[in-house]
């Protein structure tokens, strides 16, 4: 095992090499075309040794005892079991406190499921260690996030077009405000209150602004969030279409005055904002 | 009447002339009983308290109100209990009960000293009943099952060690030359054991009842699950398998199907088992290479796990008869078949692609219960079953009583495991959702909690079934004892062995040369369990590539350490991990994933099992002080619907800051670079960061005196995993 730690340390580096199958010149041509050859060489000359061994035993060996009928059913055969006859024969000679043990084989079906994982283990130790550069969690991560990378970049061209901080505009249709409730719900309601009335966070009802309570400023502030204030960043988390919503569905609180209303905090931005969407 | 009055048969043709002239003059002696049976109530009694408890911490998943509102019975203190209490109380005596029922036969001979045998028993229930105590109390060391402190430990290992003295006296004094495979197994289980306990146990002591790992992070997380893992596989698994080589003969009357199975799966059995702990940290900050030999050699075990199980159930050949009328053997069957699954899947478990969805979720808690319930409990019940009426000479009290112990304890499994296996699978499969968005489906993690509460309610159900079971078990077995008489000491009869030994026909095989060396046998389990511990410890620990350091890294403060001891003693790491993994989902839901480099300060490491709340490592700075306050006060009105229980008491509670210094200077001492200013000058550090945090809170409308361990408790939460930011150019 030394092996693997000595990879991981740089020590016995093994870069992939070329792969022998890339064929750039007419000379590795030929240098395929001869290993092959050899290759079929070898093998048709170990088959024929092969079957002159056969023939070389069956002439020096004497005529073989004739070997006894195997009663066994198919299924004892397979199972490598042997008839519940023959048992009296397999006792072996110890007996602790009368119990014997017999000397049955290990059932061959089970011996190559042990060999089998062996050779698992071994394949897959030199897949990822070997050949590979051991850095498995790492690589699958970083694929894993490319992949998702580009998914969301396709989405988000596709449904929430060019909506930005500069283009953003309020939303007065009631789908749109609906869904923005919706993500205010999931998201928002554990620091800001289920009345946008501010708990952790501040009230969201009323004039008083912290970071500008016009549509764009509101998208802005939950786009970027205000970290050291522990409001996080949720461009991961939503995309431009849902901020719009969300922005657009907090906005239209204004002046619903909730009960348990916080203090206002910030500034005051009369005018900035259309009261509500109860029109 | 099940118990037989026969002599047993002797198969062997002559046992005297086996590598022997003349045969040796009998000897006359008795079995010890009185020891056995003591061990046996021992199991009964812990045994229905612990399954109490896991029904009691089963119903907290779905009513948090069931810790009776206070701190001593909270999930957190007494889910330790519960798995301490069924491994250590229930399934322990349970060895040692059958341990010592079987050792006397095989070896031909009474244990080496009664009186060890007084001190084991009396030692192992004192042991016990401290961890009934201490648990509760919150004095714990986190290691998930060795989590008592360290004067617990020393008692466990001298008790310990009691028991080998006991053992090999024993097996030095018998009168039968060879040793039976039942024994090797309880021999690689006392040296592994034995092991296993002394380097996990390694601490630093502050106080009597307070200590430090020696180790850290990653390599703490290892130690912790090269003996976790083991002691599944050496005081749950090997034991037991030597419990079945002896009874489940004894039980059906049937020679053993094959002796060389059990010397091929003993011997790989023992050497590839202790490779595998590394599945349990599978995409951790373990490095890859360990997590790899974890998964090849989880997948390498199937055979030799099997092995125990084939033998046993080919063992039954020709027996299945008796077995639709025996209960008793009823009972192992279903026990060595749980076996053969939970040993299945385990490997399953530990492919990497299963492991990303399972771990962390209630399919694990799944797969050990149906080794735990099925092959732990209802062996120990068949044993009991079995042994019971043998040494009282008298039948059983009733078998319909026990027929219906076997079908209710059986209901119990299923309505335990299946709700358990859609639990963990749901769960692990919401927590990667996403939406077409790219986002989370699930971005609240609480969300994928109440999803499983109907789940948890059968599985409450099932547990409370299971433990129906084990008190009809008990009252049918009180009522079998009351019936009967004690032969606490069985008349038996053996020639001695004689010095000189020529082996004979198949005894020349240098396997058969080892089962007539006790000390050899010994010895070569120990190389072969020694040689995967040293391959997977120590480049752990000696190549600093293993986990590169990050220069922003820094050490706790005084307070945070506080609020760590206090994050152990409530046992939070029962229910929230500390180990971000490398998947999208879990970097999107928490942010960065966990580095090894950021754990080298982490005496012990804190990654958790299982999540039954979000992962906290990354909660530092993510939510306001004002927020967590409320959140330990009353869960549910930061997060409605939270199964959290609230903390009072920790918004009550003066922080004991007496031991602050010491503390650190135990730290210190484990290699956490404290300076001594920093050390004689703890508390006054401490004070300012809590008055700090204190006015912080106050500016939020919330007054609480700085001198609060909730105050420690927020300190904590607010450093976890902030240190790597510090790396980050500012503004970003």
């Amino acid at each position: 095992m030394n092996l693997f730690i000595l990879i991981d340390s740089g020590l016995l580096s093994l870069k992939p090499a070329q792969s022998i199958w890339a064929i750039s010149s007419g000379q590795d041509l030929v240098m395929l075309i001869l290993g092959v050859i050899v290759l079929v060489g070898m093998v048709l000359i170990g088959l024929v040794a092969f079957y002159l061994l056969l023939i070389l035993k069956k002439a020096l060996e004497p005529e073989s005892v004739k070997k006894p009928v195997d009663t066994r059913s198919l299924w004892q055969r397979l199972s490598g079991l042997h008839a519940l006859s023959q048992e009296k024969e397999l006792v072996m000679e110890h007996a602790y406190d009368g119990i014997a043990e017999l000397d049955n084989p290990t059932p061959p079906w089970f011996m190559w499921l042990f060999y089998s994982t062996i050779v698992f283990s071994v394949i897959y130790l030199f897949v990822f260690h070997v050949i590979g550069s051991g850095d498995i969690m790492a690589q699958e991560y970083t694929q894993e996030m490319a992949i998702a990378d580009q998914q969301r970049e396709e989405y988000i061209k596709k449904v929430a077009g060019s909506i930005n901080e500069n283009t953003v505009t309020l939303l007065k249709d009631a789908k749109g405000v609906e869904s923005g409730k919706v993500l205010y719900t999931q998201y928002c309601v554990a620091c800001h209150g289920a009345n946008a009335e501010g708990k952790v966070g501040p009230n969201l009802t009323d004039a008083y602004w912290l970071h500008g309570g016009d549509v764009k400023a509101v998208f802005h502030t939950i786009t970027e969030g205000v970290p050291e204030k522990g409001m996080i960043s949720w461009k991961k988390q939503l995309n431009p279409l849902q901020v719009q919503q969300v922005a657009s569905y907090i906005l239209s609180l204004q002046g619903s005055n909730p009960a348990g209303a916080k203090e206002p905090q910030g500034e005051k931005i009369a005018g900035a904002v259309p009261v509500a969407l109860r029109n | 009447m099940n118990v037989s009055q026969k002599p047993p048969t002797i198969i062997s043709s002559d046992r005297s002339l086996l590598g022997q002239g003349t045969a040796p003059a009998v000897e006359y002696f008795n079995y010890d009983n009185r020891t056995v049976r003591n061990f046996a109530i021992a199991t009964i009694i812990w045994g229905i308290v612990g399954m109490l408890v896991g029904v009691l911490i089963a119903s907290q998943l779905f009513a948090p109100s069931a810790n009776l509102g206070n701190q001593y019975t909270t999930f957190g203190r007494i889910r330790p209990l519960h798995t301490n209490a069924v491994i250590f109380a229930f399934v322990g005596n349970a060895i040692f009960m059958g341990v010592y029922y079987s050792l006397q036969r095989l070896c031909k001979a009474r244990m080496f000293s009664d009186l060890l045998s007084k001190i084991h028993f009396w030692g192992w229930q004192a042991i016990i009943v401290a961890a009934a105590i201490t648990l509760p109390l919150g004095l714990t060391t986190s290691h998930e099952y060795a989590e008592l402190e360290w004067p617990i430990d020393i008692a466990i290992t001298l008790i310990w060690v009691v028991f080998g003295i006991n053992m090999f006296g024993t097996i030095i004094k018998r009168r039968e030359r060879h040793l039976y495979v039942a024994i090797w197994f309880y021999i690689a289980t006392f040296v592994t054991v034995a092991v296993l306990h002394i380097v996990n146990s390694y601490e630093m002591p502050v106080s009597l009842f307070k200590s430090y790992y020696v180790y850290a992070g990653v390599q703490d997380a290892l130690v912790q699950w090269w003996y976790g893992h083991n002691a599944v596989a050496f005081f749950l698994t090997t034991p037991f398998l030597g419990l079945m080589y002896y009874f489940l003969p004894k039980m059906a009357n049937r020679p053993i199907y094959s002796y060389k199975l059990s010397i091929l799966h003993f011997w790989a059995l023992i050497f590839i088992y202790i490779w595998a702990g590394p599945h349990h940290l599978l995409y951790t900050s373990l490095p890859d290479w360990a997590q790899s030999l974890g998964v090849v050699f989880s997948i390498m075990l199937i055979a030799p796990s099997w092995g125990g199980m084939i033998n046993g159930l080919l063992t039954l050949r020709g027996a299945w008869d008796k077995v639709r009328e025996d209960t008793i053997l009823k009972f192992m069957v279903v026990a060595v078949t749980a076996y053969g699954m939970a040993t299945f899947e385990g490997p399953m478990l530990a492919l990497k692609n299963v492991n990303a969805i399972a771990h962390f979720t209630d399919w694990v808690v799944a797969h050990v219960h149906v080794g735990a319930l099925g092959w732990n409990g209802f062996m120990t019940f068949a044993v009991l079953y079995w042994l019971i009426p043998r040494v009282y000479r008298t039948p059983l009290y009733s078998r319909k009583l026990m027929g219906v112990h076997f079908w209710i304890g059986t209901l119990g499994i299923l309505f335990y495991a299946v709700p358990m296996y859609i639990s963990g699978f749901t769960q692990g499969m919401m927590w990667k959702e996403f939406t077409p968005e790219g986002v989370l489906k699930y971005p609240n993690f609480l969300e994928t909690t109440l999803q499983l509460i109907p789940m948890h309610k059968m599985r409450a159900v099932g547990g409370t079934f299971y433990l129906l079971g084990a008190i009809l078990m008990a009252f049918n077995l009180f009522k079998t004892m009351a019936a009967g008489k004690l032969v606490a000491n069985e008349p038996a009869e053996a020639p001695a062995l004689v010095k000189a030994y020529v082996p004979t026909g198949s005894d020349t095989y240098w396997h058969r040369w080892f089962e007539r060396k006790p000390i050899p046998l010994l010895i070569g389990s120990l190389i072969v369990i020694l040689i995967g511990s040293l391959v997977e410890l120590v480049p752990t620990f000696m190549v600093s590539s293993n986990v590169p350091t990050i220069a922003s890294v820094q050490p706790y403060t005084a307070l945070e350490v506080q609020g760590r001891d206090l994050y152990i003693k409530e046992g939070c790491v029962n229910c929230h991990s500390q180990m971000v993994r490398p998947f999208r989902s879990e970097t999107e839901r928490y942010g960065e994933y966990s580095k090894a480099g950021e754990f080298v300060y982490d005496h012990p490491f804190l990654w958790g099992s299982k999540r039954i709340g979000p992962d906290l490592h990354r909660i530092g700075g993510k939510y306001p002080n004002s927020w967590h306050y409320h959140h330990m006060r009353d869960p549910t009105s930061m997060s409605p619907g939270s199964i959290m229980p609230s903390y009072p008491w920790l918004l009550a509670n003066k922080l004991d800051i007496s031991n602050t210094s010491d503390k650190l200077k135990a730290l210190q001492k484990v290699g956490v670079p404290y300076d001594d200013v920093t050390i004689t000058y703890a508390n006054e550090d401490l004070q300012k960061q809590a008055q700090q945090l204190s006015s912080q809170l106050a500016n939020d409308g919330i007054n609480v005196k700085s001198d609060r361990e909730i105050v420690a408790l927020i300190a904590y939460l607010q450093r976890l995993g902030t240190d790597i930011r510090k790396m980050e150019p500012s503004g970003k």
